[in-house]
C-alpha cells in the first residue's frame, strides 16, 4: 500500500469484517485463505479509491537496493522502513494484480492453488502475473545494483 | 553476483525482515473500539425492526393479514374482470355505433337514439312519441332497404343500354343467339 498508516486502517477494517462475517466462514474451509481474502480485497478497494486522487511513484529510494545487496554486507539489518521502501522501490511498476501476487507467493510464500483461492484468478493467470513482476523486479535490480 | 542470485537474496532478506507491527496494543484497542460501535449500532438497528415487526409473533394478528391479504387480492382479480368486461361491452357499442353511422347493419336502438340527439336540441325541443319514432325509423330502413334493391337493378339495365349504343350488332346476335 505504501503508506503505513492506511495499512493500518485496512488491518482494522478486515478484522471488523471478520468479527462482522465469521458466521458466513466455512468452518472446512482455510481460515488462513479466507483471512487473506479479505485483506486483499481491502487492498483493493483502497487502491481503487486512491486512484481516484493521484498514484504517485516516488523513484528516489533507489539508494536502498544497492546497500541491501552489496557483496560486503551480508548481514544486512534492515529496519520497516527500510523493508516497505526496498518492496516499494521493487513493486511500484507492477499493476495490483501483479503486486497481489508477488507478494503472496515470494514474500508470504503460498502455494499457486492457496493464491488462486485468495484472489479468485486462474492458476495460469497467477503463475503469468507471477512471471511479468519476477521479470520487471530483476529489471529494476539490474537498474538499481 | 549474477541477477538471479540479486534477486534470490533481496527476496531472502524481505522475507527474513518481516514489517515489526509498532504499537500493537493501540492497533487492538481501536480494531475492539470499532467491533464494539458496529456491533452496537447492528443491534440497535435489529431492535428497531424487531420493534417494527412484533405484531409478526401474534398469531391472529398474523392469521387475519393472511386473510385480509388473500380478500384483497381476490379483490382485485374481480376488479380487474369487472373492468375487462365493462371494456368489452363499450368496444361493442362503439362498433355498433360507427356501423350505424356508417349505414352498415343499423341497430334499430342505436338508430332510435342518434335520431333523438339528431332531432333534439336545448334550445328548441320538440317531443316524439315511441311509437312513431319507431314508425319512422322502419319506414326509413324500408326505404333505404328498397334505394338498395332498385340501385341494384338500375345498374344491369344501365350496363345493358351501354353496350347496345357502342355494339348493336353483336347485341341483335346475342338477342338471335
Amino acid at each position: 500500500m505504501n503508506d503505513e498508516e492506511e495499512s493500518k486502517d485496512i488491518v482494522q477494517e478486515s478484522f471488523i469484517s471478520v468479527w462482522n462475517k465469521i458466521g458466513k466462514f466455512n468452518i472446512g474451509g482455510n481460515f488462513s485463505n479466507w483471512l487473506y481474502r479479505i485483506i486483499v480485497n481491502k487492498c483493493y478497494d483502497s487502491l481503487r479509491r486512491k486512484k481516484r486522487v493521484t498514484m504517485i511513484y516516488p523513484d528516489d529510494n533507489n539508494w536502498v537496493l544497492p546497500y541491501l545487496l552489496s557483496d560486503n554486507n551480508p548481514e544486512t539489518e534492515i529496519n520497516n522502513e527500510e523493508t516497505g521502501k526496498i518492496i516499494q522501490l521493487l513493486t511500484n511498476r507492477l499493476s495490483a494484480k501483479q503486486k497481489v501476487v508477488f507478494i503472496l507467493s515470494e514474500l508470504e510464500g503460498l502455494s499457486h492453488d492457496d493464491i488462486s483461492e485468495i484472489t479468485g484468478m486462474a492458476k495460469t493467470t497467477v503463475k503469468s502475473n507471477l512471471n511479468h513482476a519476477r521479470r520487471n523486479i530483476g529489471k529494476k535490480i539490474t537498474k538499481y545494483t | 553476483m549474477n541477477n538471479e542470485d540479486k534477486y534470490l537474496k533481496a527476496i531472502r532478506i524481505l522475507k527474513g525482515h518481516r514489517p515489526v507491527l509498532t504499537n500493537k496494543e493501540k492497533l487492538t484497542d481501536d480494531i475492539m473500539k470499532r467491533i464494539g460501535d458496529s456491533s452496537e449500532k447492528s443491534s440497535l438497528l435489529e431492535k428497531s425492526v424487531n420493534h417494527l415487526f412484533r405484531w409478526v409473533d401474534i398469531y391472529w394478528l398474523r392469521g387475519a393479514m393472511a386473510v385480509a391479504a388473500a380478500f384483497f387480492a381476490g379483490l382485485f382479480i374481480i376488479q380487474q374482470l369487472v373492468i375487462t368486461n365493462r371494456l368489452n361491452n363499450l368496444e361493442d357499442q362503439l362498433v355498433k355505433t360507427i356501423n350505424t353511422i356508417n349505414g352498415h347493419d343499423p341497430d334499430p336502438g342505436m338508430m332510435q337514439r342518434v335520431f333523438m340527439n339528431m332531432i333534439m336540441t336545448e334550445e328548441d325541443s320538440i317531443k316524439v312519441s315511441k311509437s312513431d319514432l319507431e314508425a319512422l325509423l322502419n319506414s326509413y330502413l324500408e326505404m333505404q332497404k328498397k334505394y338498395e334493391v332498385d340501385r341494384l337493378n338500375i345498374v344491369p339495365e344501365k350496363y345493358m343500354r351501354y353496350r347496345i349504343r357502342k355494339n348493336p350488332k353483336e347485341s341483335t346476335n346475342d338477342d338471335e343467339s
